[in-house]
């Protein structure tokens, strides 16, 4: 998603923490995010422990968070910033973009992800745009969630009988027909612009869809394992 | 066999077999006294009534109409009455005759004859009053089993002194006699004779009756081949000889003159005997060369022999091979014992406790035949009838139910063999699924191999040389570099499972080169039909053929072209799918003769996804290419 005209952001930098262990990596993302006027690297943290201690030091905007970290894994740090600091948004550096992980992210409550070969431009492009509320999204996971959300469906019935309780998650999962409409337009290539013209609605506004996505994304994950829970019995309802 | 005492230990064993024999010695007895107690009933209970124990006897070798004088002055016998050497005697005419004082308080109005043989008439006062099978001829009725009451007749009848002669007719070799007589009232007589009439008739016919229900149940069951064991059929034929043997107690008028038919009834009881003692012996699994197989054997061969050799020897023969029967028997009850113990099942004690039973009533049976029990009393073994049907019953109960455990077992055993089977086949499936999986595994890693050695590897190799020839740029080296990661990128994308979806290969590709266009300052122009179907053959292989010519292609634009403006149009034909991508760059004159190294690593691609490639341009005039994916296409 391209939001090139970066002059309509704030002018205070916003705060950015990085987890990554990798030095090469790290010391890429620090140069990249040190030479934009509009973010201010508040830390950095090469374990999840590490990460914790930064985050109760610090309160940043955006978290630039490696996967493959050497004590866990960064999916937890996602799932513990989405449950402690939902203001913070979180963006996955990963390598290749690979939907597996990706999706994995967006359902712990991620906000997106940084592919590690982006050009210089392109990383503090994607920041900014999370950082000011937008979400990346590309044809690859945008075609999982769709995959997903029918699947979704198929499964619904299952749930109908589920506990009361849950229906109201439900609801609150269940995906509207314009946000269906702009991830299919993303599976099929369409840019976020394109989007906008052929759905006659601005562009922050297709945005706002996706980032919708995430959040339901993250929500019906959770939602899902509470329900497991329940049927296992491990949660009284 | 098995050695006794080992399964003896067994406690619940003991207790089933102690249980049984208690039931069996109570049913035993139960049987006992109901015969008992109809046997006290047989004599006359009037006190008025009048046992005459004591005759005027003579024999006679010619059949007489009146009592021959020569009869007042005969020598008394004993009532009963036997003729001792009956077993050789021609045969011949005996004569019992008694007096009696009848006054009018004594109501004596009949005469009741437990027991004569064989045939017989009755005068009272030297007027035949009755008579009982013929007197002359070789045809004898069978009246020894027959307890008899005659009316006096009150014309006969004198007051005071009266006389009553009884002609017996005793047939050669067999039994011959008289028990002791009684005078009294008829209704009194009357019940006497009807008990005994019961004891020694009708329960004949109930017993006769059981065993040959017995043996044409076990007929029906062979015949329908439930069962094709043969000793069920031993079973069933020893059940019908016993009917044949109990004729010789049931018919009074035989169907054959009296040699042959004593030989066919006491044949049948020997035949009987035998094949009891084969049938034990079967059952308890006594080894062929075993001394009781050749005692059977002797047994069996040489009664048939004797038997036929004189009619009249038949009695005889019972009582010699009832005793040999006898003593085979004592010991095929200790072989049913063994067997049972050694088996722990309670069949073959039922079994030998019934042979025991039988064994006791006919020792009873041959000590009468002997002569050394009374001849006013009974023959016992014919109740064992009765006994041989249950314990019959109890075997085949045993049986069945064994038979139903065992087929049940069966049936377990088939339905885990099935199972185990069934589990086998799952495995075998499953192994050919995993040598399967494991092959398109290594086609596929082969693939992957060779698609990143050819691309990745190539432009590595290159931006080395590149590095190590002394007229390398900076540039040039990026360039190698940056196209290497490129195609790395394309087959990872091409990994991706996206489900035979070309618009999201595409839509996946256009990301991938959002940024270089942009900072080329092309314009791309992204148009894709709605009803674009999904391509079947599109797998991971097929994707990488498709996004290395849509690479290919913009490579070429991006590098030559000089555009601004790109369209991509992906777009549905009747039996195709169109990728249209367009420029509006300089375009090149082309030669027909040499197409150029990259249009024809395009039509190579092309053609292994079944499909073509066409290209257009002219200069000045951009340059057009049309990738056509057919729908149907079988790779």
């Amino acid at each position: 998603m391209n939001a090139r005209d970066l002059d309509q952001f704030e002018s205070k930098p916003f705060g950015v923490i990085l987890v990554e262990d990798e030095p090469a990596t790290l010391d890429h993302l620090v140069r990249v995010i040190e030479s934009s006027s509009h973010l201010k690297l508040l830390g950095v943290a090469s374990t999840v422990q590490d990460a914790y201690s930064l985050l109760f030091m610090t309160n940043p905007k955006v978290a630039l968070i490696d996967l493959g970290l050497p004590d866990s894994s960064g999916i937890e740090v996602i799932e513990w910033l989405s449950k402690n600091k939902p203001e913070t948004e979180c963006l996955v550096i990963t390598a290749f973009g690979d939907e597996d992980h990706v999706v994995r992210s967006l359902e712990a409550g991620a906000s997106g992800y940084l592919l590690k070969d982006y050009s210089n431009d392109e990383l503090i492009e994607h920041i900014l745009e999370v950082a000011n509320g937008g979400s990346p999204i590309s044809p690859l996971i945008a075609r999982q969630l769709l995959f997903k959300i029918q699947h979704e469906k198929v499964m619904e019935n299952h749930h109908l009988q589920a506990k009361a309780d849950l229906d109201e998650t439900r609801k609150a999962c269940s995906i509207t027909d314009r946000e269906l409409t702009v991830i299919q337009q993303v599976a099929r290539g369409f840019t976020a612009q394109e989007i906008a013209g052929q759905m006659g609605i601005s562009t922050h506004t297709v945005a706002t869809h996706v980032k919708r996505l995430y959040k339901k994304l993250h929500v019906h994950s959770r939602s899902e394992a509470v329900y497991e829970a329940t049927m296992l019995g491990l949660l009284d309802l | 066999m098995a050695r006794a005492d080992a399964p003896l230990a067994n406690p619940s064993w003991l207790k089933r077999l102690g249980l049984f024999y208690v039931c069996a010695i109570l049913i035993a007895l139960a049987g006992a006294s109901i015969l008992f107690y109809q046997i006290s009933k047989a004599t006359p209970t009037d006190p008025g009534a009048i046992e005459i124990k004591v005759a005027r006897f003579s024999e006679q070798t010619t059949y007489k109409t009146r009592p021959p004088k020569s009869l007042e002055q005969a020598l008394r016998v004993q009532l009963p009455h036997r003729i001792d050497q009956m077993l050789s005697t021609p045969g011949g005419f005996y004569w019992y005759e008694f007096d009696f004082t009848a006054l009018p308080e004594n109501r004596l109005e009949a005469l009741y004859i437990p027991r004569f043989a064989m045939n017989a008439e009755v005068y009272l006062n030297g007027q035949r009053i009755a008579f009982f099978g013929p007197m002359t001829g070789d045809f004898a009725e069978r009246n020894w089993n027959r307890p008899q009451i005659v009316n006096l007749g009150p014309n006969l009848l004198q007051s005071g002194q009266n006389t009553v002669a009884i002609q017996v007719r005793a047939f050669p070799d067999y039994l011959a006699g008289l028990s002791t007589v009684w005078l009294g009232s008829d209704e009194n007589l009357r019940e006497a004779y009807r008990a005994r009439y019961e004891v020694q008739v009708t329960s004949v016919y109930l017993s006769t009756a059981f065993v040959l229900g017995a043996g044409i149940v076990l007929t029906i069951l062979i015949g329908m081949g439930k069962s094709r064991s043969g000793l069920l059929m031993l079973l069933a034929s020893t059940c019908f000889l016993w009917g044949v043997r109990n004729l010789a107690f049931l018919t009074t008028v035989p169907p054959f003159e009296h040699g042959t038919w004593i030989q066919i009834t006491q044949g049948a009881l020997l035949l009987f005997a035998s094949l009891m003692v084969l049938l034990i012996l079967l059952y308890c699994q006594v080894p062929r060369k075993r001394l009781e197989w050749k005692i059977w054997w002797i047994y069996s061969l040489s009664f048939p022999v004797l038997l036929i050799i004189n009619e009249n020897w038949a009695l005889r023969l019972v009582a010699y091979y009832g005793v040999l029967g006898l003593c085979m028997y004592t010991w095929n009850v200790y072989l049913l014992v063994l067997h049972g113990n050694s088996k722990q099942s309670l069949a073959p004690h039922a079994f030998g406790f019934g042979l025991l039973c039988f064994m006791a009533l006919s020792v009873s049976d041959l000590l009468f035949l002997a002569g050394i029990l009374p001849f006013d009393g009974y023959f016992l073994n014919q109740y064992m009838g009765i006994a041989m049907f249950l314990a019959m019953s109890y075997f085949l109960i045993d049986r069945y139910s064994n038979l139903l455990k065992e087929s049940d077992r069966f049936n377990e055993t088939l339905q885990m063999r099935l199972m185990e089977r069934e589990a086998e086949l799952a495995e075998q499936y499953q192994r050919l699924q995993k040598i399967d999986e494991d092959k398109v595994k290594m086609a596929e890693r082969q693939r992957l191999m060779a698609d990143m050695h050819d691309g990745l590897g190539a432009h590595l190799v290159a931006a080395i040389h590149h590095l190590q020839s002394s007229n390398f740029n900076r540039r040039n080296t990026l360039n190698l570099l940056e196209s290497g990661l490129r195609d790395l990128q394309l087959t990872i994308d091409s990994l991706e499972p996206i489900e035979q979806d070309l618009t999201t290969l595409l839509g996946a590709f256009r990301y991938r080169i959002a940024d270089s266009m942009r900072s080329a300052g092309i314009r791309l122009h992204w148009a894709i039909d709605d009803d674009i179907p999904a391509i079947p053959y599109l797998d991971a292989r097929n994707c990488l053929h498709v996004l290395r010519i849509v690479q290919e292609i913009f490579t070429n634009i991006l590098k030559h072209a000089q555009a601004s403006e790109v369209s991509l149009v992906v777009s549905r034909g009747p039996k195709y799918v169109g990728v249209q991508i367009q420029d509006n760059g300089v375009g090149f004159e082309m030669d027909a003769q040499h197409p150029g190294r990259g249009l024809n690593n395009l039509n190579q691609r092309a053609a292994s996804l079944g499909g073509s490639i066409d290209m257009s341009t002219a200069a000045g005039r951009g340059t057009r290419y049309l990738l056509k994916l057919p729908l149907n296409f079988q790779t």
